[in-house]
């Protein structure tokens, strides 16, 4: 992005916050009709994604204050991920049915009506774009 | 009643997640935010690569497959 382009989204923040937004809201509407296992929802996704992990390598922010996160910190969040992890593998392989579901089966009847579909593609992205402003 | 076993786990795991991030913003907390832990993974770039591509995974696990 040039110099001037910074400059002026800089003076037009709220504007161009807006436009964002609703850009977002559109392509997250407009992702939202795409079936999973679809080339169109393959490039929907993709191109997102892309944008987001070509952001975050070209980034050179540092974060100015950088969180101290204390070793307890750590093992209450690892026990957390450890504790659900464990729960989605044991059902996993205990062999995903009615009576063990992986929460992909238990969330995927969510993403089915394409408002809902929309409404959790626009959720990624602010989720994406919260994981970019960190 | 395996079923509801089952999906009691994963609520109790969102549950404590969500203990978690409001205790760590208490006065004086030992205990971390999920922003300020993501704040952290994202200090490096190799973390921001990382988590980007998390996100992205998750994107494409519900949305492609």
């Amino acid at each position: 992005m040039t110099g001037e382009a910074v400059g002026w989204l800089r003076a037009h923040r709220r504007a161009a916050t807006v436009a964002g937004l609703v850009v977002a809201l559109l392509y997250s509407w407009v992702a939202g009709h795409f079936s999973t296992f679809t080339t169109s929802a393959a490039v929907a996704t993709f191109v997102p994604g892309a944008i987001g992990v070509g952001v975050a390598f070209g980034s050179r922010r540092s974060v100015a204050v950088r969180p101290r996160v204390g070793r307890r910190a750590w093992l209450a969040w690892a026990l957390v991920l450890a504790g659900f992890t464990a729960l989605e593998l044991a059902a996993l392989f205990l062999g995903a049915d009615h009576a063990h579901p992986t929460v992909s089966d238990l969330v995927n009847p969510w993403f089915g009506p394409v408002p809902a579909r929309a409404a959790l593609f626009a959720a990624w992205l602010g989720f994406g774009y919260w994981l970019s402003r960190r | 009643m395996s079923r509801a076993l089952t999906i009691a786990g994963y609520l109790a795991a969102v549950v404590v997640a969500v203990a978690v991030d409001l205790l760590a913003r208490r006065r004086g907390a030992r205990l971390a935010t999920a922003g300020e832990l993501f704040s952290r993974l994202s200090s490096r770039r190799a973390g921001r690569v990382a988590v980007a591509f998390g996100w992205w995974w998750l994107g494409w696990h519900f949305f492609v497959r």
